[in-house]
């Protein structure tokens, strides 16, 4: 009998009609009797209030077609809220089931899958919820009683009982208020989805405008930021206020050039997000922190030119105040951060490219092995590494020990370095029929010349020159070639 | 014919029903007591929690059923449940809901299992797609919520209408 399996519900109101009938035993002295007293004994059968919870879960594993059919049934009365908000059978059939053994190996993915079936494009994946992993819990000793019951009562063999707890059919969604927490989800995920879906169609309505002045829209960008960089030198020349009158010169330009800050940042956003369109098409949430790495990147860099900036201020002999110094440290490796990264990846690529096939797994100490073959090496590649790891030695050498071995000593390794790379780039692209990448090969021989001369403090408008009109070849006869 | 043996009922108000052994071993109840108990020509059992109504209609069931094995009625329950029974069952589900009720009792106390889901399953299709209003009408069920928890059924409504 499946009445016999007792929930804790059935018990308590066996116990409750059995408090009734001690009381009634007390009142012996009423004339009404002792037929009438054991009244609660016989129940009503034609009520339906008088069906037990075990029924009712029967019943409602019937009805279950979906979800919100359950949300109903949770409305009727308090008893059946609370049977369907603390028995898993109910929602044992309810078509968002998936057994047991998946929910332990399966993916995210999968299990997301049944719910898309059900809900749109949107899973939440709620068994690793930590919030329901007690319900799943209760619900796990729920049904192992069952089982147990089923043994006692000889309905089920023991040696079939591993089996069924293995085959168990867990249900993702437990009770109304996990539901209404899923539905909450999904219409998060909704409006996310719409917030995504409008930045896409933004991007895609005005990158067809963007494609057409490539070379032209990034020289203006660069010329937007020359001239952001040239406002924020004027805005430390600050005119006292007592002196700021339109007769006293042009204190008040480089505020009304502050905008630029704004347009600047705004293109940045573009040129960042269509990007991302461009690769992501932004699909989900991810995008947005691809987007995130690329302000924080700005932000970084802001950080570090600002500090550069009230350094320079700081030489010129400014003061600055309490939180331009503490927010903006004037450390020389924070300046050299970005040519330490570029350096880097520079020195990285190259090196894994070459070397890495070579290494092989040992057993011993160092557990690492290598069997490098010097003699038939990529000498291109070697020398690509070999150029930026100097530059590194020099940038990490003048950010640590500057100070003892001042700028002279520490760059060496970048300007050998950079005549070494820029032989190789010479020898590689000689015979190129491709003018501006030779244009580019001189390069390096020119930023190691720059370099020489700002090491070796012989600064003066000279010693950029080569490097300045390299780089305004190029850009130029890219400009006249129309193929940079 | 007369060679079969026979098995004698008592409902709660002390009706007898005279039913082949055969027949009544479908109740899980009825097969136990009987290895339990003597081998009597015409063994008497007593249903104490049983009215002679749906005593009845559990044995035309059985006496229907026990030869052609109903079929199972698959959970949760698609559509209606005319769609899933058969003519013979159709019928037989033709009562008022107190005999119904009174049957789904009758059938998990003398435990068959078939008749148990057959009846279960007529309550749910009776349930399904109905508005709790509704149902606590047809059935009866007082509306036991707080004000409180009323303001809160609201709103889980208000979600599922948005879904």
């Amino acid at each position: 009998m499946l009445s016999l399996s007792n929930s804790e519900n059935q018990t308590r109101s066996l116990e409750k009609i059995l408090d009734q009938v001690d009381d009634i035993d007390d009142d012996k002295n009423n004339d009404r009797g002792i037929i009438e007293g054991y009244t609660p004994f016989i129940i009503d059968c034609s009520k339906f209030s008088s069906l037990p919870d075990e029924l009712l879960i029967e019943i409602f594993q019937y009805v279950g077609v979906n979800p919100f059919e359950m949300m109903s049934l949770s409305h009727t009365c308090r008893q059946w809220k609370e049977l369907i908000n603390s028995q898993f059978r109910v929602w044992q059939y309810v078509p968002l089931t998936i057994s047991r053994s998946k929910i332990v190996r399966g993916t995210k993915d999968e299990v997301g899958h049944l719910l898309l079936k059900y809900f749109d494009r949107f899973s939440p994946v709620y068994y690793k919820n930590p919030k329901y992993a007690k319900v799943y819990k209760q619900f796990d000793v729920q049904y192992e009683k069952y089982i147990r019951d089923k043994v006692y009562e000889n309905k089920i063999k023991e040696s079939e009982v591993p089996a069924l707890l293995k085959a168990f059919k867990k249900p993702i969604i437990v009770s109304t208020d996990q539901f209404i927490d899923f539905l909450k989800h999904v219409k998060k995920e909704k409006l996310s989805a719409e917030r995504l879906r409008k930045t896409r169609d933004y991007f895609d309505s005005i990158s067809s405008n963007v494609s057409k002045w490539t070379v032209r829209g990034y020289l203006l960008l660069l010329m937007a930021l020359l001239i952001n960089i040239c406002v924020s030198m004027g805005l430390f020349g600050e005119t006292p206020e007592a002196d700021r009158s339109l007769d006293k010169g042009l204190w008040w330009l480089p505020w009304s050039f502050v905008p630029m800050h704004a347009i600047i940042i705004y293109s940045y956003i573009v040129v960042a997000g269509l990007a991302v369109n461009e690769s992501f098409k932004f699909k989900s949430r991810s995008e947005i922190g691809v987007m995130a790495i690329f302000f924080l990147v700005l932000s970084v860099l802001t950080w570090i030119f600002t500090s550069f900036k009230y350094d320079m201020y700081e030489k010129a002999g400014v003061e600055l105040s309490y939180w331009q110094n503490r927010l903006f440290p004037q450390v020389h490796l924070l300046y050299l951060l970005p040519f330490i990264i570029i350096s880097g990846i520079g020195t990285i690529i190259p090196a894994s490219e070459t070397f890495f096939q070579h290494f092989y797994r040992t057993n011993k100490f160092p557990f690492f092995s290598a069997n490098i073959p010097w003699a038939s090496l990529d000498r291109d590649k070697l020398t690509v590494f070999a150029t930026f790891l100097l530059c590194e030695f020099s940038l990490l050498g003048f950010s640590f020990f500057g100070e003892k071995l001042g700028s002279k000593y520490s760059f060496i390794p970048m300007i050998l370095g950079g005549i070494l790379g820029g032989i190789q780039a010479i020898k590689y692209n000689y015979n190129r029929s491709d003018t501006t990448s030779q244009m580019f090969s001189v390069l390096p021989i020119f930023g190691s010349i720059a370099v020489g001369c700002l090491a070796y403090q012989s600064f003066n408008y000279w010693s950029f020159i080569p490097l300045t009109l390299g780089v305004g070849a190029i850009i130029g006869y890219g400009l006249i070639k129309k193929d940079l | 014919m007369s060679e079969t043996k026979q098995v004698e009922l008592t409902s709660k108000d002390k009706v007898s029903f005279k039913v082949d052994r055969d027949v009544i071993l479908m109740s899980g109840l009825v097969k136990d007591m009987l290895e339990e108990g003597d081998e009597d020509e015409t063994p008497i059992i007593p249903i104490p929690n049983v009215d002679s109504k749906p005593l009845q209609k559990v044995i035309e069931y059985c006496q229907y059923h026990h030869k052609e094995p109903a079929q199972e009625i698959e959970k949760p329950l698609k559509g209606k449940i005319e769609d899933v029974i058969c003519d013979w069952d159709k019928k037989f589900l033709e009562i008022d809901q107190s005999l119904l009720i009174e049957l789904i009792m009758a059938a998990n106390y003398l435990n068959i299992k078939d008749l148990l889901d057959l009846t279960c399953a007529k309550v749910a299709s009776m349930i399904k797609g109905k508005s709790p209003e509704q149902i606590r009408e047809m059935f009866g069920i007082e509306n036991d919520f707080t004000p409180e928890e009323e303001a809160k059924i609201r709103e889980e409504n208000k979600w599922c209408e948005e879904a």
